[in-house]
């Protein structure tokens, strides 16, 4: 349910992201054809990468626990209410996610890594990375 | 027994993310697309920036 969250808040905002220059891509780590139906289902606009050995997810040094974490039960609490139900685990069950804004050239600009289910990283700051650092000074 | 289940389970978090200073590493990186073809990361972020998102898993 939590990949379905994160995925909807990202198509919702995308326009927003899009209009400050950057593109949205995803990394899951289920096959190809899990990817392509987690694209058709949700109606993702943006691109869809997946990496079943999480090369990636190793090389971005994203946690791997067993997410056991009340504040992930309250997390979860929230998608549902949201309506992003939890369908069946197609991928790694321990694998947390992340996210970095990367500027062009390569520069980091933000980067959250997901502590536990539902820690996503918050949008709002994702934008606030991609304005000029005049605009976020102010 | 003991080794057994230390493979089992997950690695420990240990929060390199926090202290990457820099995306050459992971830029190396190919990774599969959907179409069957792979993507080099540092293509993603070579001609404009890029908010890269690793999602837990499909369910």
């Amino acid at each position: 349910m939590f990949c379905r969250e994160q995925a909807a808040r990202l198509n919702a905002r995308l326009a927003e992201i899009e209009q400050l220059g950057a593109r949205v891509a995803a990394i899951g780590n289920g096959t190809p054809a899990m990817a392509t139906d987690f694209i058709e289902q949700f109606d993702i606009r943006f691109e869809v990468l997946t990496d079943p050995q999480r090369i990636s997810y190793r090389a971005a040094g994203l946690n791997r626990s067993l997410g056991l974490d009340p504040r992930g039960l309250y997390a979860a609490w929230g998608a549902l209410r949201a309506g992003h139900i939890q369908g069946r685990t197609k991928g790694d069950p321990f694998q947390q996610g992340g996210l970095m804004v990367i500027a062009a050239g390569g520069e980091l600009l933000w980067r959250h890594s997901d502590g536990r289910p539902g820690n996503h990283g918050d949008v709002d700051r994702v934008l606030d990375s991609l304005r000029p650092s005049t605009a976020r000074a102010t | 027994m003991a080794s057994r289940l230390a493979t089992a389970l997950p690695a420990p978090y240990h929060g390199r993310l926090d202290v990457m200073s820099d995306t050459s590493q992971l830029g190396a990186v190919r990774v599969p697309d959907v179409r069957g073809g792979f993507v080099q990361l540092d293509a993603l972020w070579r001609d404009r920036a890029v908010v890269l998102v690793w999602l837990r898993h499909y369910g």
